[in-house]
């Protein structure tokens, strides 16, 4: 009897789950776990190289309300990266800190943060841009041609197929952050333009 | 009289401890060395590039990358690749080395178990009969086998010792499955398919220098392992391992205790430095196994081998591949055999492309083994050393016809000492027909080359030789086979892989009862079938893969023939294989992770197995970032189950429990 029920209950729970399941292909989106496109691979690296650079840059402590405080992340404008940048660095902890992503549609409404991205979107307002993050000591990182002689911090530039960056190291002077020699290194480094 | 014949055969295609035996080659007087001159590389070329997974470019294989790493890779390259699984004009299937883990598999065949389109079946503790499309049996010989571009099959019976490739898991970044020929590029033998299992370069083992598993079970006694790694200098880095594990001697079918209990140590290191566009590998392992013989003594199983590959970017976009190695094996089975096996392989692959809508990968290779085989009262193997030699080249181009038309046209060239000249060639198109769409159709030619196995086994082991007198004509047995597939990414979380084949068999080997009593090429045939695999995200914590294989196989007897087996001699397989998995996260912490797979039942008269079913479930534990544990139940369904091999003598599997930790600092 009691045996019966219980067969009973199972059989309605698989019968819920699987109506569950049947539902939920049902309202996935498409797009392909296995299609992806060539600028959803680019921004996969430069997701991963955003990722270093938190690792390799050394930011003053001056530039954290505690030791507890998060290492925030900033992008601003149109978000290329959709949701590659929370899915990489959600519970990551660089240096004992959390990292938190906050994304702002105008430069006028960036609060504090130590990496700011300005999307290809910002281009008309790099200097206005800079000046601001400049103040708050943000690293800004770009993929506009031009940002590193202009008075950015880092500059995506592809070369031959492969995903390259350079810095500005007076920019980062500026900004009081410290990169590692390693990043140097790697960097193709830029002074600024003369009207930068 | 023919009852004996039919025994020796059995033991020639049923006995796995017979078969080892290379691509031998009657020594023909080098006529085509001019020919293979000048290209003079073989087709290991197992490129790289072939197929690449989806892990290649997720977001958690990136990040373990360094930055320049990450600074050398060709992004256009990447999303080609990315998408290259997904409109690879072949049937393959890619084994990540998360599932193995996630699987709980313990040894290489336990992980290739995963992969739909094989029949991977365990004989008895230590060995496996492990086929694609077909033609499974200990010495199945349709299937080529490469880890990390080493040819691990035997010449003695172009099939593959199982108990000692015993890889560390935990170094496997993926292993990629073809069913299908890929002569082509790969070389004779990948007849029916390619196992080809990559393992991670050291810079990313190096992230975590220390790494200790340990585990005990009822039947996997005990397995230890320890790696040490770390960073070697501006570019280079480095690991060493060792493993070792002592497995329980399993059951007969008919009752008592198979006495075939096994252990094994394993030892090995790899490097890997360079600039970004010149890479160098060194790896190497030893190895020494030791099992337990009802009657006789110990087998004894030992060997060792070193790897280097020199990988050169040109500034053009071209690419490079310098690779060698030398594999040595020696196992004594007494009162059966013993062999003594050294290779010596050189590879040379060159890849370009010529205005964007040519890719050209050319190589070429050249192999030489030397074999020396200690011979039993029972079979003995003529002459007991012989070295041979292998010369292959091959050509690839694979076309942009339009927006999402690719035509590949290829073919690979040999010339061994037994047979001779070979050619493999293949034409694939694919056609991706819209982003979530892809279709393939293909026609290829292969040829699985003769061995010693096909040409000098004698049995009885002293004269007259009135069971077994070789194979002396033997030829290599040819495929022409015609495929297609289709891939469909229905919903983001929905997708599906569905290949459907039909292979023409000529010349496949028989046993003719003489006088004399030889092998002879005196069978042919025809296989056909189906491989579907679904893979599914139930939710983000959720997955679940589905794969169903059908098969239909006729072999039929040339008017000559009087195969004594009336053509059952190669292979015992099933007509429908189903297996499913489910992999679990139930927090951030526990996994609960199962698998289930149907077997049908194996049909041939003398070996008949009954189908079965088993269902795995693994329960995973990482309370930390550093430790996990993890506790595997196998064959819940049952007590006990046989897989492969003749009533008398086959070994039963019943239930396992096996718990292991590791820890990775």
């Amino acid at each position: 009897m009691q045996a019966h029920k219980t067969h009973e209950t199972i059989r309605s729970r698989v019968k819920a789950i699987c109506a569950t399941a049947g539902f939920l292909l049902l309202i996935v989106q498409p797009s392909g776990m296995y299609a992806q496109s060539a600028s959803e691979v680019e921004y996969r690296f430069k997701a991963v190289y955003l990722f270093n650079f938190l690792q390799l840059i050394e930011w003053p402590t001056t530039a954290f309300d505690s030791d507890e405080s998060p290492l925030v992340v900033g992008i601003l404008g149109k978000d290329p990266f959709g949701r590659l940048l929370d899915d990489l660095l959600k519970k990551e902890r660089i240096n004992e800190r959390p990292v938190v992503i906050r994304r702002f549609e105008d430069y006028e409404d960036v609060e504090k943060c130590h990496l700011l991205f300005v999307s290809d979107s910002e281009g008309d307002r790099i200097p206005a841009i800079l000046r601001q993050a400049q103040q708050r000591q943000a690293l800004t990182v770009s993929e506009i041609v031009g940002f590193a002689e202009r008075g950015g911090g880092i500059n995506f530039y592809i070369e031959n197929n492969r995903i390259k960056f350079e810095i500005n190291v007076d920019a980062l002077r500026r900004a009081d952050l410290h990169a590692s020699s390693k990043l140097l290194r790697l960097a193709r480094l830029v002074k600024p333009s003369k009207d930068g | 009289m023919t009852e004996i014949r039919k025994a020796v055969i059995q033991l020639v295609a049923l006995s796995p401890n017979l078969w080892g035996y290379p691509q031998m080659f009657p020594c023909l007087k080098w006529k085509f060395l001019l020919l293979t001159l000048g290209i003079l590389i073989v087709c290991t070329s197992r490129a790289t590039a072939q197929i690449a997974h989806r892990d290649s470019v997720s977001l958690a294989s990136l990040k373990l990358k360094s930055l320049e790493e990450l600074m050398e890779i060709d992004i256009t390259i990447v999303s080609r690749r990315a998408q290259q699984w997904f409109e690879s004009p072949a049937a393959a299937f890619v084994i990540s080395g998360d599932e193995i883990r996630r699987l709980g598999a313990r040894s290489l065949p336990e992980a290739l178990r995963s992969a739909p389109n094989l029949h991977v079946a365990q004989v008895d503790a230590r060995q496996w009969a492990i086929s694609a499309r077909g033609f499974n049996s200990t010495t199945a010989n349709k299937l080529l086998v490469l880890i990390d571009g080493r040819s691990v099959y035997t010449p003695l019976y172009s099939g593959v010792f199982w108990d000692v490739q015993n890889v560390l898991l935990e170094d496997v970044d993926r292993i990629e499955v073809i069913s299908g020929p890929g002569g082509t590029l790969w070389g004779a033998n990948a007849v029916n398919g390619i196992i080809n299992v990559i393992t991670k370069n050291s810079h990313e083992t190096a992230r975590n220098p220390v790494f200790v598993e340990a585990g005990v079970g009822k039947k996997e006694l005990l397995t230890g392992a320890i790696r040490y790694a770390g960073l070697l200098g501006e570019t280079g880095a480095y690991r060493t391992y060792a493993r070792h594990f002592r497995r329980a001697s399993t059951r007969l079918e008919k009752g008592g205790d198979a006495s075939d209990s096994w252990s094994g140590t394993q030892a090995g290191f790899r490097f890997d430095f360079g600039e970004v566009d010149d890479e160098v590998l060194i790896q190497g392992d030893i190895y020494s196994d030791n099992a337990d013989q009802d009657v006789n003594d110990d087998v004894t199983m030992k060997g060792g081998n070193v790897l280097a590959e020199w990988r050169h970017s040109l500034s053009t976009g071209s690419e490079l591949i310098l690779r060698s190695y030398f594999d040595y094996s020696h196992r004594r089975i007494p009162a059966t055999f013993g062999e003594d096996l050294g290779t010596l392989d050189l590879d040379l692959q060159y890849r370009t492309v010529f205005y964007e809508v040519h890719d050209i990968i050319v190589g070429a290779g050249f192999r030489h083994s030397s074999d020396r085989v200690v011979n039993s009262a029972g079979l003995a193997f003529l002459p007991p050393r012989l070295q041979t030699r292998l010369y292959t080249a091959f050509v690839q181009d694979v076309m942009l016809l339009s927006e999402g038309v690719n035509l590949t046209l290829g073919s690979k060239f040999g010339h061994n000492d037994f047979s001779g000249f070979d050619y493999q060639p293949q034409i694939r198109l694919g056609w991706r027909r819209s982003e979530i769409e892809f279709l393939w159709l293909s026609v290829s030619r292969a040829v699985r080359t003769p061995s010693r196995i096909d040409r000098d086994l004698f049995a009885p082991g002293n004269p007259p030789y009135f069971f077994l007198q070789g194979g002396p004509g033997f030829k290599s047995e040819k495929l022409v086979a015609y495929e297609g597939g289709y891939r469909w990414q229905a919903l983001r979380a929905l997708f599906f892989d569905f290949a459907l084949f039909y292979n023409q068999y000529n010349d496949l080997r028989s046993f003719e009862p003489g006088p004399p009593p030889v092998l002879k090429n005196g069978l042919k045939g025809t296989a056909y079938g189906a491989e579907l695999v679904i893979n599914t995200e139930m939710a983000p914590w959720w997955r679940v893969r589905a794969g169903y294989m059908h098969l239909q196989k006729k072999i039929s007897l040339k008017s000559w023939s009087r195969d004594v087996n009336n053509g059952t001699g190669e292979g015992n397989d099933s007509k429908h294989r189903l297996n499913i998995y489910s992999f679990i996260d139930l927090t951030d912490d526990w996994e609960l992770d199962g698998s289930f797979r149907f077997v049908d039942r194996l049909p041939n008269a003398n070996a008949a197995v009954t189908s079965y079913s088993a269902l795995d479930i693994r329960l995973g534990w990482n309370p930390t970032s550093w430790i996990s544990l993890s506790l595997l139940v196998q064959n819940i369904l049952e007590s006990g189950h046989s897989e492969f091999g003749a009533p008398s003598t086959r070994k039963e599997f019943g239930r396992e429990i096996y718990g292991s930790a590791r820890v990775s600092l």
